[in-house]
Parts: C-alpha cells; sequence; structure tokens
C-alpha cells in the first residue's frame, strides 16, 4: 500500500510550520537598528564592490550590521595613508594574503557551520583553495558563489567536464543533477568527497531500486557501481565505463557464449552473423537482471530472470 | 496536476504569511514565458534525452521578497513542460528556514518502440502468436510506445538555527517514478520486453547538532522507502503452448541509518574529526516455487518460500589535521567500512541442480598520511601515502592489498600564473584463490581460472601522472591547460583485462577583447586504450581447452584478443557582444562532441568465414559527433522588459558495430526479437525561441 497521502501530509504541514514560524518571525526579528549603513567611505572608490553587497546574501542577512570592515578589516590606514590592497584584509589575488588567511578570515564566522565544520579534512584545503577560490562575499547568487555551481566546478575539473559532454551522462549540463548533489567540496569522510560513507550508498540515493538486498548478487555490483560505471559521462550507452560485452567477458570466460568474441562477424550487417550477444544490448539481451536477481535456480543465478 | 495546483497554493498562503511582517524593501524578481518552436528529423527521443521535445510555451517566475524579518522566494522553472519545477523558501536569514519544492526529471530513451506484446506499460505482456507464427515485419506488431521514464520529486523541508549554537534540519521527500525501459529475457528465444517502471521513494531526514568553537557534533537520521508497484513482469513464451512466464523486478526495500559526526579544534592548529555511521537495508520476497521457462514447466523446491534480504553496514573515520608550522600543515586518516550481509541463504531444487545462494559482503580499512610542506619560492609540495585492504566474501579474489602513494606539487611564485604536477602510483596485491562454483561442473572452473584475474580486485599497477597551468596575464585573459596520463597494468592476468591507459588534454580560456566583446572556448582530447586477451572455448572447459599453449590450432579453442581504442574530442567556442551596451546584446555558441573507437580482434584461429584478422574490427565503436549551434539576442527593451530570442541547430550522428543496421527480428535459425531500444539515434533538430521577461 503505497502512502499517497505524503505528499498532503508534508504541504499541509509545511504551510501550517510557515504560519507558526512567520508569527514567531515577529518575535525572532534581530535586533539590529540599521546603525552600521555600508561606510560612504569605501562607496566612494568601490561603488560596484558596496552596491553589489548590498544585494548580497551578506548584505540582506546582516542588514546594515556589519560593514566592510568585517571581511576586510580595520580600514583606517587603507584609508588615511596609502590605499595598497595591503593595507586592509583584501581577498585579491594581489593582496598579500595566503589561502589559509582568507579561509581563516571566512571561518571566523562560519567555522561552527555544519557545512564547513570538516573544511579542515578536505581535499580542496590540501590543494591550496580558499573559500573565495568558489565564494564571493558580494554574490546574490545561490550560496554565494561566484558563477553558476557547474560551471565554476567545470573551471578546474575540465576532464570531469569533458566526460559530462560524452554522449551518455548525467544530466549534469542540463541542470537536473548538480556537482553537489553526490559531492561535499567543503570535505568529509568520503572518499572523493562524496557524501556517503560508500560509493554505493550514494548512488542509491536516486537508484533505490539498485539496493535489493537481493538473492542472487552479482559481487561487483554490490561492491562498487564505478567497476562497471562512469559516474559523470562515458561514450558508452547507460554510462558503461567500457563497452558491453567486453567488459562482461574480461570476468566470465566459459565455452560458448561468454567466451565468443563479438565482432564485425557477428553484427546485424554481417553475411552470417551468429550470436545474440553481437547485436542491440549485447550481453542484456538475455542476461537483464544483472543488478541482482531474485529469479528461480540458475535463472536468477545467472541474472537471466 | 492536482499537486501542482496544491503546492502553488502553499507557495501563495507563504507569500501572504510573510507579507504579514511588515515589508520595508518590497518584492523583486521576474516573470517570463517563451515559446519555442522545434523541428526534429531523426530521433526526438535522443535529442531530448532529457527534456521536452514538443513545441509549445512555457513560463517562468523568480520572486524574492526581502524584509526586515524574513525572507521569502519562490521560483518557478519550465511551467508546464516535462521538466517544470518549482521551489518556494522562507524564513529569516541565521534564524530557521523552510523550503518546498515540485520537480520534474525526465529521461528519453527511445520513442515509437515496437512490440508483439499486448499490455505494454502493465506488468502482463500476452500474444497468442508463436515463435513460427510471428510476423517478421515489426510494422505488422500491434503495441508501439516510448521508451521514458520520469521521476516526480517533492519535498519539503525546515532547518532551524535560532538556538545557536544548536542546530536542526528535517525534510521530507518522495519521488514517483513512472515509464518503460527495456529488458531482455531468454526463453527458448531471446526477446526484449517493455518493463514497467512504477516506483515510489519516500525519504526523512533528520540532524540535530551543536557547533561552537571548539565543537562540532551532530546526529542524523535517514529513512528511505522503496515501493516497486510490480514484482513481477509477466509475458508469454513464443512456444506452441504460449505459457506463461516472467522476469523477477527489483524488490521494495526498506533502508535506514543513523549516523554521528563530531569534531574537536585542538592547539597547534589542529583538529581531530571523527565519524560514525550504521546502517540496514531489508527487502522481502515470496519465491517462485513453480514456473516456466521456454514453454517448460519447472518446480522450484526451496528451503524457504520467502527471502528476507538484510545487510548492514558500519563504518567509522577518524582524521587528524594539523597545521603546526606556518610551512607545514598535515593529515593522518583511518577509515574502516564493513558491510555485513545478513540476508536469507536458501537452498533451491530444480531437477538434478541444487545450490545455494551465496551472500556477497566485504570490508575495507584503509588508513594514512598526507604533509604539505610549504617551500621557498612559493613551492608547495604535498607527498601522501595511503594504504587500503579489502576483504571480502568473493571466491576468487578475496583480499587485496592498496598501497597508494604519490606527491602534488604547486608553485604559485608569480600572480598570473599557478603551475601543478602530480604523480600518484598504485600497487595492488591480490589473494588469489580457486573459485568454487555453487553449481556446475567444478573441474571446468578448476581449469580456467588460474588463468582469469577479475580487474575489480587484480593485481595492478598504475600509475598516474597530471599537469595544469593556469594563467591570467591580466583581467581581460584567464587560460587553464591540463594533461593527464593514467596506465594500469594487470600484473598476474592471462584471461581478461590486460591493460588499460588513457591520455587526456584539457585547455579552456576565456579574453575579453573590450568592454563590449567577451570570447571564450574550450578543449577536451582523450585517447584511451584498454587490452584484453579471452579464450573461446567451442563445448567443455577443461584444462586442454582454457590452456593459453595451444596445439590444436583446429578444434574450435582459441585465444582472441581485443584491443580497444576510444578517441574523444570536444570543443566549443562561444562570442558574446554588447551591440548596444545595456540594451542589445548577441551571443554566438557553437559546441562540438565526437568520439571515433575502434575494437581490434584478433583470432589466434578459427577466424569466422569470410572474414581475416583485419576484417573482422569493429571499426564503428560508439562513433559519434554531435554538432550544437546557438544564435541568440538578448532585447532590453525598457528597464523592466527583456525580449531574448534565438535559434539553436543539433545534428547527431551514431554509428555503432551493435546497431548499425538494426533489424527487429534478428537471427539466421534462431530468431531473436527486439523493440527497438537504441535503435538509431541520429537525428537533426532546429528550435526557434522567443522570451518575454518582465522585472519587478
Amino acid at each position: 500500500m503505497r502512502n499517497r497521502l505524503l505528499p498532503k501530509i508534508v504541504v499541509s504541514a509545511w504551510s501550517l510550520a510557515m504560519i507558526t514560524m512567520g508569527g514567531l518571525g515577529q518575535f525572532l526579528a534581530p535586533d539590529v537598528t540599521q546603525a552600521a549603513e555600508i561606510a560612504a567611505d569605501c562607496a566612494s572608490c568601490h561603488e560596484q564592490s558596496v552596491a553589489s553587497f548590498k544585494s548580497s546574501y551578506h548584505g540582506k542577512a546582516w542588514k546594515g550590521a556589519n560593514g566592510c570592515q568585517a571581511c576586510h578589516g580595520q580600514t583606517n590606514q587603507h584609508l588615511d595613508t596609502e590605499q595598497s590592497k595591503k593595507t586592509i584584509f583584501s581577498f585579491a589575488k594581489d593582496g598579500g594574503r595566503s589561502a589559509k588567511e582568507r579561509a581563516a578570515q571566512c571561518l571566523s564566522c562560519h567555522s561552527s557551520s555544519k557545512h564547513v565544520a570538516f573544511w579542515e579534512t578536505s581535499k580542496h584545503k590540501s590543494a591550496g583553495l580558499s573559500c573565495d577560490s568558489c565564494h564571493t562575499g558580494h554574490s546574490n547568487l545561490s550560496k554565494n558563489l561566484k558563477m553558476p555551481q557547474t560551471e565554476l566546478c567545470f573551471s578546474c575539473h575540465r576532464d570531469i567536464r569533458s566526460e559530462s559532454n560524452r554522449q551518455s551522462h548525467h544530466p549534469i549540463k542540463e541542470g537536473k543533477v548538480s556537482c553537489s548533489d553526490c559531492h561535499d567540496p567543503h570535505g568529509g569522510f568520503g572518499t572523493k568527497m562524496i557524501k556517503a560513507d560508500s560509493i554505493n550508498e550514494l548512488c542509491y540515493n536516486c537508484h533505490a531500486e539498485k539496493r535489493g538486498p537481493f538473492m542472487y548478487e552479482h559481487p561487483p555490483v554490490e561492491e562498487n557501481c564505478m567497476t562497471c560505471h562512469s559516474a559523470h559521462g562515458s561514450n558508452h550507452n547507460k554510462l558503461m565505463a567500457q563497452k558491453v560485452p567486453n567488459i562482461c567477458q574480461s570476468c566470465h570466460d566459459w565455452s560458448r557464449h561468454p567466451g565468443t568474441p563479438y565482432t564485425q562477424a557477428n553484427s546485424f550487417v554481417s553475411s552470417a552473423p551468429a550470436g545474440r550477444g553481437g547485436v542491440a544490448r549485447s550481453c542484456q539481451n538475455c542476461h537483464t537482471t544483472i543488478h541482482g536477481s531474485n529469479g528461480p535456480n540458475t535463472l536468477g543465478l545467472r541474472y537471466v530472470k | 496536476m492536482k499537486r501542482k495546483l496544491v503546492l502553488s497554493g502553499s507557495a501563495l498562503l507563504s507569500l501572504l504569511c510573510v507579507a504579514g511582517v511588515q515589508a520595508e524593501e518590497g518584492v523583486s524578481g521576474h516573470i517570463e514565458a517563451t515559446g519555442k518552436s522545434i523541428d526534429v528529423s531523426g530521433n526526438k527521443a535522443k535529442f531530448s534525452e532529457y527534456s521536452d521535445a514538443d513545441s509549445g510555451i512555457t513560463g517562468g517566475v523568480e520572486m524574492k521578497y526581502d524584509a526586515e524579518s524574513g525572507f521569502l522566494n519562490f521560483n518557478a522553472d519550465e511551467i508546464a513542460r516535462d521538466t517544470q519545477s518549482f521551489k518556494v523558501e522562507a524564513g529569516q536569514y541565521e534564524k530557521f528556514k523552510l523550503d518546498a519544492y515540485y520537480k520534474e526529471i525526465q529521461h528519453n530513451f527511445d520513442f515509437d518502440a515496437r512490440s508483439f506484446y499486448t499490455g505494454v506499460g502493465t506488468n502482463n505482456l500476452t500474444t497468442t502468436a508463436t515463435s513460427a507464427s510471428l510476423p517478421t515485419n515489426a510494422a505488422a506488431w500491434p503495441s508501439v510506445f516510448d521508451y521514458a521514464i520520469s521521476r516526480d520529486q517533492y519535498g519539503a523541508g525546515i532547518k532551524l538555527n535560532m538556538l545557536k549554537p544548536f542546530f536542526a534540519d528535517f525534510s521530507v521527500s518522495q519521488e514517483d517514478r513512472t515509464g518503460i525501459k527495456a529488458a531482455g529475457v531468454y526463453s527458448s528465444v531471446s526477446i526484449e520486453l517493455p518493463e514497467p517502471v512504477d516506483y515510489e521513494t519516500n525519504t526523512f531526514k533528520a540532524e540535530i547538532g551543536y557547533g561552537e568553537d571548539p565543537f562540532f557534533v551532530s546526529m542524523s537520521y535517514l529513512n528511505s522507502s522503496f515501493d516497486n508497484a510490480n514484482d513481477y513482469l509477466y509475458f508469454q513464451s513464443l512456444t506452441a503452448a504460449n505459457t506463461s512466464e516472467f522476469l523477477t523486478l527489483p524488490p521494495d526495500n526498506d533502508y535506514s541509518k543513523l549516523a554521528f559526526k563530531g569534531r574537536v579544534k585542538l592547539p597547534l592548529s589542529s583538529s581531530l574529526s571523527l565519524s560514525y555511521g550504521k546502517s540496514e537495508a531489508e527487502s522481502e520476497s515470496n519465491l517462485a516455487t513453480t514456473y516456466n521457462t521456454a514453454g517448460n514447466a519447472r518446480t522450484n523446491t526451496l528451503s524457504d518460500p520467502l527471502f528476507n534480504g538484510k545487510v548492514e553496514t558500519t563504518s567509522y573515520n577518524i582524521v587528524l589535521a594539523s597545521s603546526p608550522l606556518n610551512f607545514l600543515d598535515g593529515k593522518v586518516f583511518y577509515s574502516n567500512y564493513d558491510k555485513e550481509n545478513k540476508s536469507d541463504r536458501i537452498i533451491s531444487t530444480v531437477g538434478a541442480t541444487t545450490f545455494t545462494n551465496h551472500l556477497f559482503d566485504y570490508e575495507k580499512t584503509s588508513y594514512g598520511v598526507e604533509a604539505g610542506l610549504k617551500l621557498p619560492a612559493a613551492i608547495k609540495l604535498t607527498p601522501y601515502y595511503k594504504f587500503v585492504n579489502v576483504e571480502r566474501h568473493r571466491g576468487d579474489l578475496p583480499e587485496t592489498d592498496d598501497d597508494i602513494y604519490g606527491i602534488d606539487a604547486k608553485w604559485s611564485g608569480l600572480e598570473w600564473l599557478t603551475a601543478k604536477a602530480g604523480y600518484e602510483r598504485m600497487e595492488r596485491d591480490s589473494r588469489w584463490e580457486q573459485l568454487q562454483l555453487v553449481t556446475g561442473t567444478q573441474a571446468s572452473a578448476d581449469a580456467i581460472e588460474p588463468y582469469i584475474r577479475r580487474f575489480d580486485a587484480a593485481d595492478q599497477d598504475r600509475d598516474t601522472f597530471k599537469l595544469g597551468l593556469d594563467i591570467s596575464p591580466n583581467d581581460r585573459l584567464n587560460i587553464g591547460l591540463g594533461y593527464k596520463h593514467k596506465i594500469s597494468d594487470y600484473t598476474e592476468t592471462v584471461y581478461g583485462l590486460l591493460e588499460e591507459k588513457s591520455d587526456s588534454f584539457n585547455i579552456s580560456a576565456d579574453f575579453a577583447v573590450n568592454n563590449a566583446i567577451m570570447i571564450s572556448g574550450y578543449a577536451d582530447y582523450e585517447v584511451a586504450t584498454i587490452d584484453q586477451t579471452e579464450r573461446a572455448m567451442a563445448t567443455t572447459v577443461n584444462t586442454t581447452t582454457a590452456n593459453p599453449v595451444d596445439t590444436n590450432a583446429t578444434d574450435g579453442n582459441y585465444t582472441w584478443t581485443a584491443n580497444q581504442k576510444n578517441k574523444s574530442l570536444d570543443y566549443g567556442l562561444a562570442i558574446d557582444m554588447a551591440v548596444v551596451p545595456k540594451v542589445l546584446s548577441l551571443r554566438a555558441q557553437f559546441d562540438h562532441v565526437r568520439s571515433d573507437g575502434l575494437a581490434d580482434f584478433t583470432y589466434y584461429e578459427s577466424v569466422p568465414a569470410g572474414y581475416t584478422n583485419e576484417t573482422v574490427d569493429s571499426q564503428n565503436w560508439d562513433d559519434y559527433r554531435k554538432n550544437s549551434f546557438l544564435l541568440k539576442a538578448t532585447y532590453n527593451t525598457t528597464e523592466k522588459i527583456t525580449l531574448v530570442g534565438g535559434y539553436a541547430y543539433e545534428h547527431y550522428k551514431y554509428n555503432d558495430q551493435f546497431s548499425d543496421g538494426y533489424s527487429y527480428v534478428w537471427g539466421a535459425t534462431t530468431k531473436s526479437y527486439l523493440t527497438g531500444a537504441g535503435m538509431d539515434p541520429n537525428y537533426n533538430a532546429n528550435v526557434f525561441f522567443l522570451t518575454a521577461k518582465y522585472k519587478f
């Protein structure tokens, strides 16, 4: 029996919560008196930056309580004597601050956030990146990103961009799947910064039908989806890391069809074709339950039914 | 539709709620309408693999409302299309956030597929035809249908931060997945079947935690329930009796996970991070005690007709990260992941064949160290070492040890140039054991298995080299270059994969010619090769037929090799031009993707009649080429109204040994029956679009 009531319950609960929280919000409104208007002194030289800050998430969240100094430090020397970037805390390339210092500036507020609590474990941190490599405090894009997420990630991970362009791919460039659906760029405990303790656990989040547990399991499938699949994209159908039937045959060498080479001689266009493994979906013309089966006896064992 | 209305109503209700709180800054956003004219010749499904291929009108809304005590955002995209999405968020910065969404993801595989079965889309496929009477002309088959799957996702969540340093997040979601995908079965003949997809997955997540330096701790719980409306796909065989057979479909399952994460900051710029997680996945299936196959009735005697599947995982991780000195930061870690299979072991007997299902599980342990060293002249070196041990309940390769070591180097001595290089080596040592079959002729396994090393766990030496350059000589020009070489050598394999190698080059660049013209482009090229050797054995597998040292050149037992080569290339160029600044802009974009594959086969004997080792090669090995062109003009008629119009063209051509010359009914003597899955994905598409956007 399916839980068709769930969507209604969810929407109703959400609406109720909105009403409650909307009212509660009146009491929880920040006690800010707009005292700290963004320094006019900064705007006189950095008009565009100050304007973008005002419309940014930081600007909206702080509601004037914090100005430029919150991130850029004391401006007295910068204003009074020399206008070098090194007299304030600058995030610019030529600002003279190391990645560690720049990250520390952001983490002075954000280190207790669950999103960056494990930054110290991050591969990005090891690679010498800092928060401002991807974010800017002046952004009004989602997550304060410098540019849309996929574009941002691909600007460094060019090999992944190439894979996601291939004919079989997850809908990354179509905007239906984002990098952060699977990866946590701020660090964690999973390999390749994935948001799970294992590859399969991650994949099953969207492909729950592959979870089983099945009576007849295919061991490499159960250990790692990436044994056969390439997550970002592939030249081969179904995101296969190698082409079927050869990838299957590299493990299953036996008499008759498992050990038979499926070449041009076995194709549709051959004058004397033979073997079902040589056309269409190849091995899967018969072995369809390769992710696991509860089929009867050897038909289940061999993933035929 | 009803659900969409409910969501929209909910969004409006939210708007009213927050509107009750005094607004000081008001509402901003935009509303837009788009008309699309799409003309596709060829495979419309491939063109619109993740989109809606039909011409029509759609709309979008973005609304942001900011007030002194709250915000509300509403987004709607591709309204009334197969890919529409709605999202509403509301709350107070740093206090709480509520969100709700509805999203559709379409995945089209093939349109206008054909089947001789009726009942397509259900789990009962019927026919009165037999192999002898079935029309070989698929146009005469009664069912025409689309291979496509729709995911309708909706959910809601709440994030609470008002009691800092405590926080809590809760969310629920549901996904309904419906459609048809291709399946294949063997029932004296091979038959491709339209498999119904009618899945529902419900997920609940909760996380509560505490975060204030130096501590961070959180507990999370996840429950995911998967429900498949169909346990079996029934179909009638093509034998004279037309007996009903079945294909088992994925069983319902329930999954839950409880996890803990924690971090404490220590002296000397150090931190200790820990995690622990425990999960459980369960399924329950009624097993068939009788069944038909190839027209014959079988009795399946089972020690228990009810299969209870249960898999538990336990994982824990410890990471100590430290930067005790300005020039040094390091990391030491240890992790363990244990997957334990507690499913039922059931004895199944059909005729003389009796065996018990094998349960697979494994345990993976890894530990390692990484040290980042800042050296003079803006050089940073990061050497690392990692050891991975996997013990798996598997007959052939029950244990592997990986030694992985490498070094990354980065030089950032110039403000406009960063250079990176890296090298990594993995040495995998595998313990091999003779595979014991659960059923079948053990002597055959004893003969062939000593030569086989399955690549996922085989002994392997792997070397990876990487180079990268990021160049920004001025504010107008950015260039990124990358090169990667990877080679895996399977050192103990006789039959199976022997070597995999790839070389890839990447470049991307953008150049602002002046304030009005921006040019950007990219190119990627990769050559990947895979070498494998296999043994063909005519009938019996024994020590003679399996032996790579072949003494009989005419018995139909022979060694063959396949050297696959795939060359992939993609590149693109885009020009953005502000014809009239802030009023009229143009964008022209061209993208090209292609792959050229080859499988070079060598038979050491028994080359098929009519072929030689030169002509038997597969020249079309997932070869494809896609050209995409876009021309777009954006005209801001007023400060509030923008018109966007354009034209896009896309051409896709695909050739592959396995689909070229596709035929629904195929085979010289024993025929196979296909439905058109993967047939001829070529297309040409022309798209005109016009969008009117009103900002408020």
